[in-house]
C-alpha cells in the first residue's frame, strides 16, 4: 500500500521489521490497553442505561447520593470518552505507527506505565464525579486530583507513539501517521490548557464556558477522530487490498482539518460576544470539507468491490462508522445555525448528536480496528457468534439511540419553547424510551465482545504457555 | 528533507491559529471584565453571594444539577427566564460557572425572582411532584433527616400542606447542605440592565427633564466629579455632598452661580457640617450656558428636585461680580441679594 505513495523517499533506509517483530513488541501495551478499554467500555453502558431509566421515572435508585442523575451522567459520558474511545484509540495509533513505520515499538515500558496510570486517572476521577467532586464542566469533569494523572499518563504513552514514529524504517509516510501525530500533538495542548485555566488558575466567569467549550470541541475533532480516520484509512485498503485512491486528496483533507477544526465548538446560543459562535458555526460548514474528502476517498478505494466489504466484519464496522461520521457532521453544521439551534440547543438531540460522532463513528471504527489487530497480535481468531451478536446489537443500540434522542431532542425542543414549559419534560418519553432500549442492547453486545476477547486472550495463553497462564 | 518537521510545524501552526482565536482573544475581550456599577443601581454588579449561598452552589455543583438545568437566558428566552437576555459579565462571580447544557428542567437563571418561598423550594427538594405535578425531578431525600415527630412542629422541620401524606411520626428536617442550596437558588436573580444587555422595554423618556440636564450631566462628570464624585455624595471632611445639599437646593440660584464663578474659600457649612476647604473658580473656564446646564444637573440628580437654572441668570451675575477675583467667603455669600426671581 505504502508502495504506491507520492511522498518523498529518503535514501538509505534502514531494513524494516517483519509484521512479526512488529506485532511482538505491540502485543503487551496494545492488548492491556484493548481490555482496559472494553472494561471500561461495558461499565460506562451498564451506567448510561440507568442514566436511561432515570430519565423515565425520577424516583429509580434516587436515595443513593452517588448514583443521584447529576453525577451518574457525566461519569458515563467520561467513562465513554476517556475510558472506552480515547484509551482504544491510543492503543490503535500505537500499533499503526509501529506497523506503518515498519519498526517495533519504541518505549513499550513507557506505553505500559502509561496505560496504566491512565486507567487509574479514569477509575478516580469516575469515583470522584460519582463522589460529588465534579470540575462541572461539560467533557472536562475529572476533578483535580484525577485529571493530571490522565495528562502525564498520556504523555508517557504519547511520547511511545512520537519516538516510534521517529524510529520509522518505512521511510515513505502515509496519511494515517500524519493523522496520529496531529492527535498526539493536539491532545497534550488542549489538556494542559484545560488543566491550567479550569483546575489550577480558573478564568474568570465566562471565559470557564469558553475553555470548556474548545475543550470539548478538539477533544471530539482533533483528538478521537483523527484517530478513528487514522484507523479507518489504515483498514479500508488494507482489507480490500487496493491502494487508497488518492493520497493527494487525503494529504488535502487533512491540511483542511487541522485548519477548520479548531474554531468550533461554540454554540450560537452562548452568552458571549457573537463574534463567537458564528465563528464556530462557519468552521462547522467549514469542516465538512475535509470529512466529504476522506469518505469519497474511501468510497472510490473500494469501488465496486463491495463483496469484500461485506465479507469482512472489521470492515463492516468501519463502514457503519464512515457513515455515522458523514451524518454526524452534517448533523453537528445544522445544528450550529442559529435557527436551528435555538430549538434544539437545550434538548436531548445534542447528547444524541454527540452518542452519533463517539459511538457511532469514533467507536464503531475502533470495534473495526479491535476486530482486525487483536487476531494479528495473539494468531488467535474471535468466535464468529459473539461477534456476529456484537455487530448487530450495537449498530441496533446506536440507532435506537440515536433516534430516539435526535427525534425526541426536536420534540423537546419544540415544547420547550412552547406556551407550557412543563409540557417539554414528558414530551419525548416515547423516543426516550427507545433509547433506552437501545443502551440494553448496548450492554449485551459489550458484553459479547468482552467475553469474546478474554476468550481470545485465554486460548492464545493456552497456545503459548501450553494451558498455564504463567 | 525531513518530513516529521515540516509535518510538526504545519500542524503546530494551524492549530495555534485556531488557539490564538479562541483562547486568548476571547481572553482578552471578556477575560478581564471587571465588575461594574450599572446606571440603574448603586452597587457593584453582579452582588456578591453570602457564605451560605456559595457554599449552595458547591451542593449545585457537586449534585449535578448543571446535568439537567442550564443558567443561560437567550435572547429568545426572554422575557420567559429572565427580565432580559443574559451576557457574559452576569457570570462573574461564579467559580466554577455552571451554565448547563440541558433544559430538562427550568432555567434557573433568575429562579430567585420566581419562587422565592425557602419552604417552597425544601418541600420541592424533598419530593418534587407535591409542588410540581408532572415534573420529573429527582427527589433528594438524602439532603433530609426524618426525626421522630413532636407534638408541634419544629421551628427547622419543613411545612408541608395537611394534605400531603409524610410517613407517621416523623417530621422532615432539612440538613444545612439543602439550606445553603436553597440560599444559591433564592439569590439566582439578574435584574440590573448593562450596557451590553439594556432594558428591552425602557420607561418612556421623563419630560420633566429640563432641557439642558444632558448637558450638565456631561459637564459634571468630566469638571466637578473628580471631588464631589459622581454619586454627589462628596468626600467626608474634605469635599462637602451635593446631593441634599441646602446650598444645592435653595430656591434663590444666586449664591451657587457666583460659587462656581469665583470659588469658595472656607471655613463653610453644608446640611450642618464644616468643611475646611477652597473650591476653584470656574469664570474662565465654563460659559454661562455651561455653568446654568451642570447647576441644572445638580440640582435634579440624586434625588434632588430643583428648579432649572438659566444663562440669563448666569450672565447677569457674572456682570454683577465681572470686577472680584477673589473667591467667596460663606458671610460675604450670605449678604447676597437674589439677582432675579427663580425661573419657572
Amino acid at each position: 500500500m505504502t508502495a504506491s505513495t507520492t511522498q518523498h523517499v529518503q535514501a538509505a533506509c534502514p531494513i524494516p521489521a517483519t509484521a512479526e517483530e512488529v506485532d511482538a513488541s505491540c502485543r503487551g501495551p496494545v492488548l492491556l490497553l484493548f481490555f482496559h478499554s472494553l472494561l471500561w467500555l461495558l461499565a460506562g453502558s451498564v451506567l448510561s442505561w440507568l442514566v436511561a431509566i432515570k430519565m423515565h421515572k425520577g424516583d429509580f435508585l434516587a436515595d443513593i447520593q452517588w448514583l443521584t442523575y447529576g453525577r451518574l451522567n457525566p461519569a458515563a459520558r467520561a467513562i465513554l470518552l476517556y475510558g472506552f474511545a480515547s484509551q482504544a484509540g491510543m492503543a490503535v495509533a500505537l500499533w499503526l505507527m509501529a506497523r506503518l513505520g515498519r519498526t517495533p515499538l519504541v518505549g513499550k515500558p513507557s506505553a505500559l506505565v502509561g496505560g496504566m496510570f491512565w486507567n487509574l486517572g479514569v477509575l478516580l476521577g469516575v469515583l470522584g464525579i460519582l463522589a460529588g467532586d465534579s470540575t462541572g464542566h461539560d467533557w472536562f469533569e475529572f476533578p483535580r486530583y484525577a485529571a493530571p494523572i490522565l495528562f502525564f499518563a498520556f504523555l508517557a504513552i504519547g511520547c511511545a507513539g512520537m519516538f516510534t514514529f521517529a524510529a520509522r524504517r518505512e521511510c515513505t509516510t502515509y496519511i494515517s501517521q500524519w493523522l496520529i501525530f496531529a492527535a498526539f500533538l493536539v491532545f497534550p495542548w488542549i489538556d494542559a490548557t484545560a488543566n491550567a485555566l479550569l483546575i489550577c488558575h480558573p478564568a474568570r466567569g465566562m471565559m470557564q464556558a469558553v475553555i470548556a467549550y474548545w475543550f470539548a470541541n478538539n477533544f471530539l475533532l482533533l483528538w478521537l477522530t483523527p484517530l478513528a480516520l487514522a484507523a479507518a484509512f489504515y483498514l479500508i485498503p488494507k482489507i480490500i487490498n487496493r491502494p487508497l485512491y488518492s493520497h493527494y486528496l487525503a494529504a488535502v483533507g487533512f491540511w483542511l482539518l487541522v485548519l477548520f477544526s479548531g474554531w468550533g465548538g461554540v454554540p450560537p446560543g452562548a452568552r458571549l460576544p457573537s463574534w463567537m459562535a458564528a465563528v464556530s458555526t462557519a468552521a462547522s460548514f467549514l469542516v465538512l470539507v475535509p470529512v466529504f474528502t476522506a469518505v469519497m476517498n474511501w468510497r472510490l478505494t473500494i469501488g465496486k468491490d463491495c463483496a469484500n466489504v461485506k465479507a469482512s466484519l472489521p470492515l463492516r464496522f468501519v463502514m457503519i462508522g464512515a457513515g455515522a461520521y458523514l451524518l454526524s457532521s452534517l448533523l453537528a453544521a445544522g445544528n450550529s445555525l442559529p435557527i436551528v439551534s435555538r430549538t434544539t440547543e437545550f434538548t436531548l438531540f445534542s447528547v444524541g448528536l454527540t452518542q452519533l460522532s463517539v459511538y457511532g463513528f469514533v467507536g464503531m471504527i475502533l470495534f473495526g480496528a479491535i476486530y482486525y489487530i487483536v487476531p494479528q497480535l495473539t494468531n488467535t481468531d474471535w468466535k464468529p457468534g459473539p461477534a456476529k451478536m456484537h455487530f448487530l446489537l450495537s449498530v441496533l443500540g446506536i440507532l435506537f439511540i440515536v433516534i430516539g434522542f435526535c427525534v425526541g431532542g426536536v420534540i423537546q425542543g419544540n415544547a420547550q419553547n412552547g406556551p407550557e414549559f412543563i409540557k417539554s419534560v414528558k414530551a419525548a418519553t416515547p423516543l426516550i424510551g427507545f433509547a433506552t432500549l437501545g443502551s440494553l442492547l448496548l450492554i449485551l453486545a459489550h458484553a459479547a465482545l468482552l467475553s469474546n476477547f478474554i476468550s481470545i486472550m485465554r486460548r492464545c495463553c493456552a497456545a503459548c504457555c501450553g494451558g498455564r497462564t504463567k | 528533507m525531513n518530513y516529521a518537521s515540516l509535518l510538526f510545524l504545519g500542524i503546530f501552526f494551524s492549530f495555534a491559529l485556531s488557539w490564538a482565536g479562541m483562547v486568548l482573544l476571547p481572553q482578552l475581550q471578556i477575560g478581564r471584565q471587571q465588575l461594574v456599577v450599572p446606571h440603574d443601581s448603586k452597587q457593584l454588579y453582579p452582588p456578591a453571594r453570602t457564605g451560605m449561598a456559595e457554599h449552595g452552589r458547591e451542593v449545585y455543583r457537586s449534585l449535578g444539577c448543571q446535568a439537567c438545568h442550564t443558567q443561560q437566558v437567550r435572547e429568545n428566552d426572554a422575557p420567559r427566564w429572565g427580565v432580559r437576555h443574559g451576557v457574559a459579565p452576569d457570570y462573574l462571580r461564579d467559580q466554577p460557572v455552571l451554565i448547563g447544557s440541558q433544559r430538562v428542567g427550568p432555567d434557573l437563571a433568575n429562579v430567585g425572582l420566581r419562587l422565592t418561598d425557602a419552604n417552597w423550594h425544601l418541600m420541592h427538594l424533598y419530593d418534587p411532584q407535591s409542588v410540581v405535578p408532572g415534573s420529573s425531578m429527582p427527589p433528594y431525600r438524602f439532603l433530609f433527616e426524618e426525626r421522630p415527630a413532636r407534638l408541634t412542629k419544629s421551628d427547622d422541620a419543613v411545612s408541608f400542606p395537611p394534605e400531603y401524606k409524610l410517613p407517621t411520626g416523623v417530621e422532615i428536617v432539612p440538613k444545612p447542605e439543602a439550606l445553603a442550596l436553597v440560599a444559591y437558588l433564592q439569590g439566582l436573580r439578574v435584574t440590573n440592565y448593562l450596557y451590553e444587555a439594556p432594558n428591552p422595554n425602557p420607561p418612556p423618556p421623563d419630560t420633566n427633564v429640563p432641557p439642558n440636564f444632558a448637558r450638565g450631566q456631561e459637564l459634571y462628570g468630566t469638571t466637578c466629579g473628580a471631588c464631589h464624585q459622581a454619586n454627589g455624595e462628596g468626600l467626608a471632611g474634605q469635599f462637602p455632598p451635593l446631593a441634599g445639599a441646602d446650598w444645592v437646593l435653595a430656591e434663590d440660584t444666586s449664591k451657587i452661580i457666583r460659587i462656581v464663578l469665583n470659588g469658595l474659600t472656607g471655613p463653610f457649612e453644608v446640611n450642618g457640617v464644616s468643611y475646611n476647604n477652597t473650591m476653584v473658580p470656574w469664570k474662565d473656564v465654563l460659559s454661562d450656558d455651561d455653568i446654568a446646564a451642570v447647576l441644572t444637573y445638580v440640582r435634579n440628580e440624586w434625588g434632588n428636585k430643583a428648579s432649572m437654572v438659566t444663562a440669563e441668570q448666569v450672565s447677569a451675575a457674572r456682570a454683577k461680580v465681572q470686577d472680584r477675583a477673589d473667591a467667596w467667603t460663606a458671610e460675604e455669600l450670605q449678604k447676597v441679594e437674589p439677582d432675579a426671581p427663580p425661573a419657572k
